[in-house]
């Protein structure tokens, strides 16, 4: 029979899984993001029910107080997350402006285009 | 040859630039590159006797320097020159960068405005990032530049493609220097004379300056990492 806390990580992890799930069906959440949210959303439950592994886990580490390993794995995730998602956002402004450039060039060579066209005199 | 001058809200200064720059005796083609300016950069320019090219929103220098090279490139010019928009850099002073790449001696002049301090001083600060980057660049890659962050130069083709290859989007001088070294272009530097900003207002401060001196100098130490991790590969190849 599972704990109350247990109970709480498990509804928890059910409303942020079913938040991310909604996210990607209504295609607000692109597919090179969605999985790594989907992990870190499941993350909560599987430690909420499997605890006993990871307390084995923290004593074989010699951390005394067990929790904290719960803490550094939550930081460790924190940081993954926004390393990665730093990497995404900088191939994005890297896009981003090889467009801008590609679009003022093309606008430039379409001006060019309209002021031969012109009739001159 | 074309002239690019990156402006982003220079309206107070650039019409007085491209101006001077087409009464030159032998004047170059203006391309303003308007970095999404919200006054009336662009109109001023074109008003002038300027092409523009009209970057969509606010890009940063240095995509707005690779622009302008792109569109140089593309429409078949020999030497591709480049100024500040603000008007610091006096257009009679690109002959003698010219002059160096036309004679063969260099694929990039520099316009140097320490090698024989003339004219206008930029402040202590900028003036020791500078010095700061030179030795930095003569230790790293063994280059010998005096003014590594000068905004004037006259590049050929083959200096120019490498720059249209890859130019970093902020604060690019230094790296680009070390990408035209490592490309096995010839650089050169000739002294030029600095003026007081026409107008406008510089996007450098203080804190941006220290910002600016950290950035490119851990950019310059992971270049020259990634050079060194580049020639073991090679010859392990």
């Amino acid at each position: 029979m599972l704990e109350l806390y247990q109970w709480v990580a498990v509804v928890a992890s059910g409303a942020a899984t079913f938040l991310v799930v909604e996210l990607i069906r209504r295609r607000r959440i692109q597919h090179v993001l969605w999985l790594p949210w989907l992990f870190a959303a499941l993350v909560p439950a599987v430690l909420g029910v499997w605890i006993r592994p990871w307390a084995k886990l923290a004593r074989f580490l010699g951390i005394l107080y067990q929790p904290l390993l719960l803490v550094a794995l939550a930081s460790l995730l924190s940081f993954a997350m926004l390393l990665y998602l730093s990497v995404v956002v900088s191939s994005l402004i890297r896009k981003n402006l090889v467009l801008a450039q590609e679009l003022a060039l093309l606008r430039s060579r379409f001006d060019e285009a309209n002021r031969r066209r012109e009739p001159t005199g | 040859m074309v002239a690019v001058l990156p402006a982003y809200n220079e309206a107070s200064s650039i019409g007085t630039l491209v101006a001077e720059l087409v009464r030159l005796d032998d004047p170059p083609d203006v391309l303003v590159v308007d970095d999404g300016s919200t006054d009336d950069t662009a109109q001023v320019a074109a008003h002038a006797g300027a092409r523009v090219l009209a970057l969509p929103f606010n890009c940063g220098i240095g995509a707005t320097v690779q622009a302008g090279v792109a569109w140089g490139l593309e429409r078949g010019y020999s030497l591709i020159a480049r100024l500040d928009g603000d008007g610091q850099h006096d257009p009679h002073t690109l002959s003698a960068l010219v002059a160096l790449v036309e004679a063969d001696r260099a694929d990039f002049a520099l316009g140097s405005r320490y090698l024989q301090k003339k004219g206008f001083q930029s402040t202590l600060m900028r003036r020791l990032g500078s010095h700061w980057f030179a030795l930095l660049l003569r230790a790293l890659s063994g280059l010998r530049i005096t003014d590594p962050t000068s905004g004037c130069w006259v590049a050929n083709r083959r200096a120019a493609a490498v720059l249209r290859a890859e130019y970093a989007s902020d604060y690019p001088e230094v790296d680009s220097l070390i990408r035209l070294a490592r490309s096995g272009c010839r650089i050169r530097e000739e002294p030029i004379a600095m003026r007081a900003r026409a107008g406008g207002r510089s996007s450098i401060d203080a804190v941006r300056a220290i910002y600016y001196m950290i950035k490119v100098t851990i950019a310059l130490v992971i270049g020259r990492v990634e050079e060194r991790a580049g020639g073991s590969a090679g010859g392990d190849a």
